[in-house]
């Protein structure tokens, strides 16, 4: 028998996104130079315990705060990070299996502006809510 | 007594917030040269692979997926530079399989589909969900994510719309809408740089920022009127 959904806070008949951890981080980009024609890859990573995570991904700076999981723009950072030129910023998460058992989120700042350019130095909020997900392990 | 002092860190608190009702979950692969369907628009013709949901009306959908060894989530890049993202309309979830050219290779997938609220004015029979490989539902020992504030908004005309809320800080928040009409899309954006745009005069892009009491909601190119959907999560 079904169930109608719209007016429903909860039923059990249904799972949820079960928030198990929030993990906090941070990207610090440093004020280094980059060529023309190069990239700088900043990561951070947090641990995921349970097996069959999924995450959402969020960057900040203190004032706004972007999702950068689950959307089809790598570069929806530019809203937090702080250009120097016209560098181009994105953002990617993976999910590193056993036994790693991390989320790895990395900043990719490519710099095709036509000469070298040195990073404004910054540092992105990293929050990650990882969700035991009724998915099979990655 | 009052959840709403300590609520953000109460772990489930009906009938006080709405949590995401997973309706259905997908998991296999395809091969992305022979399983997918082609579709044009006037900047190129993309590839998907099409899953039929069994519902009648469109539902949040949220890809993880590989071609390679290790699975992203969907908008991100794969270790073969491979991005993909899902949406749905209300027969299909559709995973895009390439942009612009086939592709070859396999491509696996995780696909999770969460019920839209409201989405018109039916509410059809959905039939349960239960995981065949987690199958508690619900165990009030774990944190539920609770929706403070969520709605639907309607663009007329590409702009930015402001939603106000009353967290007082940069709260944890998801947003869909309609790229195409009645097609529910996780937001892409990025004009000429966005690998996802495959018709430049017909589809349109969303983003959004939070703040720490508003949140805005940007969409660009709307040429008919086009629904941008938005949860605001309380848990901290």
């Amino acid at each position: 028998m079904g169930q109608r959904l719209d007016k429903i806070v909860h039923t059990t008949g249904f799972e949820a996104y079960k928030n198990y951890l929030t993990e906090r981080g941070a990207i610090v980009v440093p004020a280094v130079a980059v060529p023309n024609g190069d990239f700088e890859l900043l990561s951070d990573s947090v641990p995921y315990t349970r097996q069959g995570t999924r995450v959402d991904v969020y960057l900040d700076n203190g004032t706004k705060k972007v999702l950068v999981t689950g959307v089809g723009n790598r570069a929806a950072v530019a809203d937090v990070y702080n250009f120097k030129s016209t560098e181009l910023a994105t953002v990617n998460v993976q999910y590193l299996p056993s036994p790693s058992n991390v989320i790895l989120v990395t900043l990719n700042i490519e710099n095709f502006t036509g000469s070298s350019i040195t990073l404004n130095a910054q540092t992105l909020n990293l929050t990650v809510v990882e969700y035991d997900a009724p998915i099979t392990p990655v | 007594m009052s959840l709403t002092d300590d609520s953000a860190n109460v772990a489930f608190a009906a009938p006080h917030f709405d949590i995401d009702k997973i309706v259905g979950v997908w998991e296999g692969s395809f091969n992305r040269a022979t399983d997918v369907v082609s579709r044009v628009g006037d900047a190129g013709t993309i590839y998907v692979y099409r899953i039929a949901h069994g519902f009648t009306r469109p539902v949040f959908a949220d890809l993880m997926f590989t071609t390679a060894s290790g699975f992203v989530d969907g908008g991100s890049a794969d270790s073969n530079g491979e991005t993909s993202l899902a949406f749905s309309d209300s027969t299909y979830i559709y995973i895009i399989s390439s942009l612009f050219a086939p592709a070859v290779g396999t491509m696996r997938y995780k696909v999770l589909a969460t019920w839209i609220d409201n989405y018109d004015d039916s509410n059809p029979s959905v039939t349960p969900y239960k995981s065949p490989t987690k199958d508690i539902n619900f165990d009030s020992r774990l944190n539920y994510q609770k929706i403070q504030k969520q709605g639907a908004l309607t663009f007329n005309s590409a702009t930015l719309q402001t939603v106000t809320h009353s967290l007082n800080r940069l709260a944890n928040f998801r947003v869909f809408f309609e790229s195409f009409p009645n097609e529910v899309w996780p937001m892409h954006s990025g004009g000429a740089s966005n690998p996802f745009l495959y018709d430049n005069n017909d589809m349109s892009e969303c983003s959004a920022v939070m703040k720490i009491n508003t949140m805005d909601i940007e969409m660009f190119v709307v040429p008919t009127p086009r629904r941008a959907w938005y949860k605001i999560y309380l848990d901290r």
